[in-house]
């Protein structure tokens, strides 16, 4: 079975003159381990596709089925469950909430589905280590360069140990050398840890990383390839950093 | 935990916003428990007084006049199945002269003549000090140990004490103090009951038995067996029926304090209510990250109801502490206004109690409908950079809400107005009605700023209508922060138009009523019994042989007895040319031919409570003709005793009631012999132990009232535009917020500091200018509706007279108010740093 898989997905704003098909039919599976890309210009409708996917908004027609579950036929309180045990979500502008340390905002998600606070915190500081950020996580965001805080943003996203990573515009907000190793470090979890991501980006540097990449135009795929991914030699040092 | 952590720090991060919230709370907690306080404490002191006087008692038995009769009715009152003791006493008010090395001091009290070893089978004594009295005793008195220490005195001493005649006596003995004498204006002087017989009494005769009953006895049926033995004149009851003239004096004092209270609530809930809406506005992309990462809506509502508890719990913690500082300050008041010394706040659980409960209530369900809203934020929100939001109209379910509100309120109002529905009803419809119309602004707000700004245009200029454009981005907003300032100043222009008119009426009275140069009385008449101490016929005789005077009036006053009713009658000659009373739609020439002609004069309060009008009769208990039917000749306005007095020809007093000395001595100067008058006045007050007043001393004392009355009013006034001037600095600060990039734009693209900083104070005086006329309207409908429903809810007209100066005052303070909460967030929008502000979203 799949990780995510979409049929026919379509997605309809408004109506009469002011109607816009933001997706007309989008067809996609992505398997287990698989990373992703989405590029496509401006009115494409990937950021669309990227928010059914999440299970953030609901198709006009059509099923994204995430292991098998089809996120259009639940409710609102449903798809927010399915989100928080699941999905992880990184996004361009981070998201941090501003008065919870780095650790809180990690163990925010798994507070919310009920775990409790010790475990919590203990699965937090683990998926701060992973992601190189276990020394700061007493910081406030305000305290933290743009980097570090898109690298909490991963820990959170991946401390619910989630079947999905959804990543929009990850390195939009991010300088070339911060964004490099936000790419290296999402690069370094589809290797070592099969985790499956979908990441929505401008940038074709960024994109090269996938293994797949996907076009969108006027709402529908214009072409979906696999890929190798690229490392450039400068990001080897990246890695090294990472390890 | 993190939740909870979130929730915290969130607060904290807004210390204005959350200073607002629970300084509305503790504001809206503060008054109720203060009122509460001052209010159960005066009741309180009245009964306390009473209690002591009447300890184990449960009944007493006096003469429906206040007069004496014989003693040995206390022995066949004994022989009644169910009384166990019949205690008999002699109870007059006095004065107690004392001799202190710092002169002459004079104090009010009650003289109590009690039998020394009967006594104690009603009343319990503890000597702290000296000796108790014995059937011995002659001119030995015992004081209580609180007012001795407060006046100076010890055992041993020498004291005058006067009631019509002088005697001397010695102190023999301090009691420990039991409850409040305070509003008897002084304390108790202990004496034997032969001693006052023969200073301050007749021998043989006394003014109450007190009635100890058997364990277990029916006091309703033991009270009709001992009816039945008693004389013709005489009645028995409960000792707390006395202080039914008190509770008559308070009752309107203690309707404006709880309206008072009322509208502190509503206006504190209304702060909240706004607070929390501009708190989730400001943090809805935070609330989007949330439900983007997992929290459920019903996750979100928990966390903003969880801030209304804990804001709700802080703030009448607060609330509680002002609330017993404000209790001190509304005793103070109300002991003020009635002359008398302030006891000790009593501090009631119920109060706290009450307010402990609903406060966090009020703060939660304020917070109720921003929680509701958060329901409709998206994830979505989260994935999105904010986008400022065109103008919104205000929801319809807040339109709703305010329209029926209105509907129900003033409906239900016009019924109490008409007496279809409950009077005391009047008052929370009100609150309802103003709070409901407060929620119909944010509707109505866009076109009613279209006049406004058109009329500030000339000061504002452009500025002024990028201003506009601004209040009118955000309806709900703005419109609820019009609403606040729009109740802050309906409360102040509605109470104070009220309260201004009713001390008018009260000068009006003073003017009509209070007719003579000199007044000689012993001491002022008991503010809660009515009872005073007599003064000599031979003054009159002294008085009206001296060469300056050109009239003299003599005056009785005395409690009597009409249904359940204590009341206060006044008996005079009624010769003059103006008839002393505030006649209420009645002719003076006609009325004083009625009143020779053996009818009365009734107070409106007495006569409202019991239903009756001018040509219909009103039975008064009397001494000697037992109850008699009187026909009402007129009513009049009365701001003695609650108005519940009547107004009696002096020969008909006397074939009622068993007049002994007079209450006082009126006495006009002949044309330029003033200072004469004073001068020969004075040395007869002296001998006679008599206070001589003039009218403008009695003007002074009247003066007292409305001070506290004005000095409340400003208080309020005062209080409600600050706590506004706190919503409105709120609201600017979260629009400059919001407004951040706009006015960075603007400031690139040629606008200067100065006139940014005119931009937010453009918006203050918009909301302003529209909050402010808006409730001065309102608080002028408020002002009317009162007046009219004030004789129904109290007996008592109060005209509707407009006060310019009020209306002009409040509309300057308030505007003054309104720019000043400006201030800060304006320059705070000047000083904005270019650079970042272009990059905020």
């Amino acid at each position: 079975m799949s990780v995510l898989e979409t049929r026919a997905l379509t997605k309809t704003y408004g109506g009469g003159e002011l109607r816009v098909e933001a997706l007309r039919g989008v067809d996609l599976k992505v398997e287990q381990g698989e990373f992703l890309a989405i590029m496509g210009p401006s009115g494409s409708g990937k950021s669309t596709l990227l928010h059914l996917l999440g299970g953030v908004d609901a198709p006009s027609s059509g099923q994204v089925l995430l292991v098998g579950v089809d996120l259009a036929a639940l409710s609102d309180d449903e798809r927010t469950i399915i989100r928080r045990k699941r999905i992880g979500f990184i996004f361009q502008s981070f998201n941090l909430l501003p008065t919870l340390s780095a650790e809180e905002n990690v163990s925010l998600p798994l507070e919310l589905d009920g775990v409790r606070s010790g475990e919590a915190r203990r699965r937090a500081i683990a998926s701060l280590e992973l992601v190189a950020m276990s020394h700061r996580r007493t910081h406030l965001p305000s305290t933290l360069s743009g980097g570090e805080q898109q690298r909490v943003a991963i820990a959170r996203a991946l401390a619910i140990e989630p079947a999905l990573l959804l990543a929009d515009e990850p390195t939009g907000n991010l300088d070339s050398a911060n964004g490099r190793q936000v790419t290296a470090l999402l690069r370094r979890l589809v290797n070592e840890r099969q985790q499956t991501i979908v990441m929505v980006t401008h940038d074709q540097a960024v994109a090269a990383q996938a293994d797949r990449l996907v076009c969108l135009r006027d709402g529908l795929v214009e072409s979906d390839n696999e890929q190798t991914p690229v490392l450039p030699a400068r990001h080897a040092l990246a890695e090294e950093h990472y390890r | 935990m993190t939740l909870w952590k979130l929730m915290v720090r969130e607060v904290a991060r807004r210390p204005g916003r959350a200073t607002l919230t629970l300084l509305s709370i503790a504001i809206g907690v503060g008054a109720y428990i203060a009122v509460s306080l001052g209010i159960a404490t005066t009741r309180q002191a009245y009964e306390q007084m009473y209690q002591m006087i009447s300890g184990r008692a449960a009944l007493e038995i006096t003469s429906k006049g206040g007069g004496f009769f014989d003693q040995d009715l206390a022995e066949t009152v004994e022989q009644v199945p169910g009384v166990r003791a019949a205690v008999p006493t002699v109870q007059r008010p006095g004065v107690l002269f004392f001799n202190h090395p710092g002169g002459r001091k004079r104090f009010d009290l009650t003289i109590m003549g009690i039998d020394p070893a009967k006594d104690r089978e009603a009343r319990d004594y503890e000597v702290r000090e000296g000796e108790f009295l014995d059937a011995k005793s002659g001119r030995e008195t015992l004081l209580e140990v609180s007012f001795a220490e407060g006046a100076g005195i010890g055992v041993g001493d020498e004291v005058t004490i006067f009631s019509g005649r002088t005697n001397y006596f010695t102190v023999v003995g301090l009691l420990e103090p039991r409850g409040v004498a305070a509003f008897n204006k002084g304390g108790i002087a202990f004496m034997s009951l032969r001693t006052a017989q023969r200073y301050f009494a007749h021998r043989g005769h006394i003014t109450t038995i007190d009635l100890v009953l058997q364990p277990g006895a029916d006091e309703s049926a033991v009270a009709r067996r001992v009816q039945e033995v008693l004389p013709q004149g005489l009645d028995v009851h409960a000792p707390a029926t006395r202080t039914q003239l008190a509770r008559g004096m308070t009752a309107s004092v203690e309707q404006g304090l709880s309206v008072a209270s009322a509208f502190a609530v509503a206006l504190a809930l209304f702060i909240i209510l706004n607070a929390f809406l501009m708190n989730v506005s400001e943090r809805r992309p935070q609330l989007a990250v949330l439900r983007a990462v997992g929290a459920t809506r019903r996750q979100v509502v928990g966390l903003l109801l969880g801030e209304g508890v804990v804001l709700g719990t802080l703030g009448t913690a607060l609330g509680c502490l002002l609330g017993a500082v404000g209790g001190i300050g509304v005793m103070r008041g109300i002991a003020r206004m009635f002359v008398a010394t302030p006891p000790p706040i009593q501090f009631t659980p119920l109060p706290f109690e009450l307010a402990g409960s609903l406060g966090p209530v009020f703060s939660v369900l304020a917070a109720a409908v921003p929680a509701w809203l958060t329901t409709r934020i998206s994830p979505l929100e989260a994935m999105q950079p904010l986008v400022g939001e065109d103008a919104r109209r205000a929801p319809r379910w807040l339109t709703l809400i305010g329209g029926l509100g209105c509907l129900v309120s003033g409906v239900l109002l016009f019924g109490a107005m008409r007496g279809w529905v409950n009077p005391q009803a009047a008052i929370p419809l009100a609150v309802i009605l103003l709070a409901s119309s407060a929620l119909l602004i944010p509707q109505f707000l866009v076109p009613l700023d279209v006049p406004v700004g058109q009329l500030l245009s000339p000061i504002l200029r452009h500025e002024g209508r990028l201003a506009q454009r601004q209040v009118r981005r955000r309806p709900v907003r703005s419109g609820l922060t019009v609403g606040v300032l729009y109740i802050a100043v309906a409360v102040g222009v509605g109470l104070g138009t009220t309260i201004i008119n009713t001390i008018h009426s009260v000068h009006s009275w003073y003017d009509q009523t209070i007719l003579g140069d000199f007044f000689l009385r012993a001491a002022l008449p008991n503010t809660a019994t009515g009872e005073g101490v007599p003064v000599p016929l031979a003054v009159a005789d002294e008085v009206r042989s001296l060469p300056s005077v050109a009239s003299i009036d003599t005056v009785n006053f005395f409690p009597a007895q009409v249904d359940d009713r204590r009341v206060f009658v006044v008996a005079r000659e009624y010769n003059d040319r103006e008839l002393p009373m505030a006649l209420y739609q009645a002719d003076a020439n006609v009325v004083r031919r009625q009143l020779h002609a053996g009818e009365v004069v009734v107070g409106t309060v007495l006569a409202n409570h019991l239903g009756l009008v001018s040509g219909q009769e009103i039975t008064v208990q009397t001494e000697k003709q037992g109850a008699k039917r009187l026909t009402i000749a007129a009513l009049a306005v009365d701001y003695m005793v609650g108005g519940n007095i009547i107004y009696m020809h002096r020969p008909l007093a006397q074939r009622l009631f068993a007049l002994e000395g007079l209450s006082a001595v009126v006495v006009r100067a002949a044309p330029g012999a003033f200072h004469k008058l004073r001068a020969a006045l004075a040395p007869i007050a002296e001998n006679h132990h008599l206070m001589l007043q003039t009218s403008a001393d009695l003007r002074s004392l009247l003066g007292n009232y409305v001070n506290g009355v004005e000095g409340s009013l400003w208080g309020i006034l005062s209080l409600g535009l600050v706590v506004a001037a706190f919503g409105i600095a709120n609201t600017l600060t979260m629009n400059v917020l919001e407004q951040t990039r706009e006015i960075a734009l603007l400031r690139v693209v040629a606008m200067t500091r100065r006139q940014v900083r005119r931009l937010v104070v453009s918006q203050a005086a918009i909301m302003g200018t529209i909050g402010l006329g808006l409730g001065i309207l309102a608080g002028l409908t408020t002002a009317y509706l009162f007046s009219r429903a004030m004789l129904r809810l109290l007996g008592s007209p109060v005209p509707f007279i407009l006060q310019p100066w009020l209306l002009a005052g409040s509309f300057v303070i308030g505007m003054v108010v309104v720019l000043m909460a400006a201030y800060l967030p304006a320059r705070r929008a000047a000083k904005l740093d270019l650079l970042i502000a272009l990059q905020y979203e």
